[in-house]
């Protein structure tokens, strides 16, 4: 579902419109692609891209699907390892500017109250 | 190539917050295109392409020059406390690209997919590799904390 | 969060990975009530629960790489599990003090000081901080965020010291002087443990 965006996110989206490239840009990326190799076969990608092919399939036959399935749920690990940690993050920042919060406005009733005393 | 341009060097400007380096990963990541380019299959995939490789090239260079220990790359904790090296930068951004600087890299490229890019978070977690909950939860906590930061700012600008 | 086949394909194989353990070390759900779980969830209109004990870290550690991940890894490999509840509602009031109380109990042991204990009324802008203090050691904290519409738990359970705060510092959104918290929080729990020692 889509959330409705509220006006912060508004001018998030209004601040982030894209950006020019500098420029010259493109003539500067023209310049780096290097020219074309000389003497390549006209089949050479066919004959690479069959080759890679034949490789896939052979590893994937080779019954490493196991592996793949075990490297996905790693990695899934991996991403809940670190969501944990960034909550936790996240969890600690909120609880910490709370206390700052209530600290600044102790102080400051403090204050009042001084000022009270004093007149 | 110029229609995407403006795409990956606000991309890569927005999470290394300096255009120098930002034109340099623009230009590599156009020529890493160039090679790949015969497998994309349409338009819509190169876009995606493009977006997902400026991402992770920008925050490449990022940790290039945390290792190398510039002063700009770790900054993103606290956008008051920005050092002097950082500073000269801001000008040339506007407000919110300076409170996204203090945000991790991850966030940042997942913000600017969702705000920049106008991507629902289903998509940015397919485009950067990453569970839906993350990306949800990275947008939720970022858009809390720069919206903390951003009345902060305010407040400390008025008080002058 | 409606949770994909991806999701609920890694939940069976986490809740797969933990029944293989022995009883002691089954900690599914962490401190945290299943049956309050399961309500909270079903009010929220988003939520993200992150179960992770000592076997689970183990298995993502083999795939948290030493440039990105290190100091992620590093913490992670002292500890015993990570627990994390985060609810968001649409409306205030979609949980009560009570709901609070019957967390906040399991951590109301002579083992686990409060290092923060921020109370409102109806229990809408709570903030809680306990840790367990074991000979001098933190080994383990528990975190309680509550705002009107929004819930976060954080468990950790194990060594967890200033230090590894301070090198998580802004790697996942821990703010820079975090670690100053836990300090006085150690400080504080040291005492308390001093002080409950000494009682008769």
């Amino acid at each position: 579902m889509v959330e409705p965006i509220d006006r912060f996110e508004a001018e998030l989206k209004e601040q982030l419109q894209l950006r020019e490239a500098p420029a010259g840009f493109a003539d500067r990326v023209m310049a780096r692609i290097p020219a074309r190799r000389e003497g390549r076969h006209p089949w050479a990608p066919v004959v690479r891209w069959a080759t890679a092919a034949v490789l896939v399939g052979a590893v994937v036959a080779g019954g490493v699907e196991h592996d793949r399935r075990q490297r996905i749920e790693g990695e899934r690990a991996r991403a809940e390892v670190l969501l944990a940690l960034h909550i936790t993050g996240t969890t600690l920042n909120a609880v910490e500017r709370r206390i700052q919060a209530d600290g600044a406005s102790e102080r400051s009733q403090q204050n009042a109250e001084g000022t009270d005393e004093q007149q | 190539m110029e229609r995407h341009q403006a795409r990956v060097f606000s991309i890569a400007f927005r999470i290394l917050g300096e255009s120098g380096t930002a034109e340099e990963v623009a230009q590599d990541v156009f020529l890493e295109l160039h090679r790949v380019l015969p497998r994309l299959e349409s338009d819509e995939h190169v876009t995606a392409w493009l977006r997902r490789v400026a991402c992770h090239r920008a925050t490449d260079a990022l940790r290039r020059r945390a290792a190398r220990g510039d002063a700009a790359a770790e900054e993103y904790q606290d956008g008051m406390q920005l050092r002097p090296a950082m500073r000269d930068f801001l000008p040339l951004m506007n407000r919110v690209e300076q409170l996204l600087l203090t945000l991790p890299p991850a966030q940042r490229a997942v913000m600017l997919l969702r705000y920049q890019e106008d991507l629902e978070p289903e998509d940015i977690a397919i485009e950067l590799g990453m569970p839906q909950a993350t990306v949800r939860s990275y947008l939720q906590r970022a858009v809390k904390m720069l919206r903390a930061k951003a009345e902060r700012t305010l407040k400390e600008y008025s008080r002058g | 969060m409606k949770k994909n086949r991806a999701e609920r394909m890694f939940l069976i194989a986490a809740v797969l990975a933990v029944s293989a353990l022995p009883a002691a070390a089954q900690t599914g759900a962490g401190p945290f009530p299943v049956t309050l779980g399961k309500e909270l969830a079903a009010r929220a209109s988003n939520y993200t629960e992150v179960s992770l004990d000592r076997r689970m870290l183990d298995f993502a550690s083999r795939f948290m790489n030493d440039r990105d991940d290190a100091e992620g890894k590093r913490i992670v490999a002292k500890l015993n599990g990570v627990y994390v509840r985060t609810y968001e509602f649409d409306k205030p009031g979609q949980y009560t003090p009570a709901d609070l109380e019957s967390i906040r109990r399991q951590f109301e042991t002579p083992e686990w000081s409060a290092l923060v204990k921020e109370r409102s009324r109806e229990a809408s802008d709570d903030a809680d901080i306990y840790m367990k203090l074991v000979n001098g050691e933190v080994q383990g904290m528990f975190i309680l965020s509550a705002e009107p519409r929004e819930l976060d738990f954080v468990y950790i359970s194990g060594p967890i010291r200033p230090e590894d705060l301070k090198d998580l510092s802004g790697n996942f959104g821990i703010p820079s002087d975090a670690y100053k918290l836990s300090d006085k929080g150690r400080d504080k729990a040291q005492k308390d443990a001093t002080k409950k020692a000494e009682q008769p």
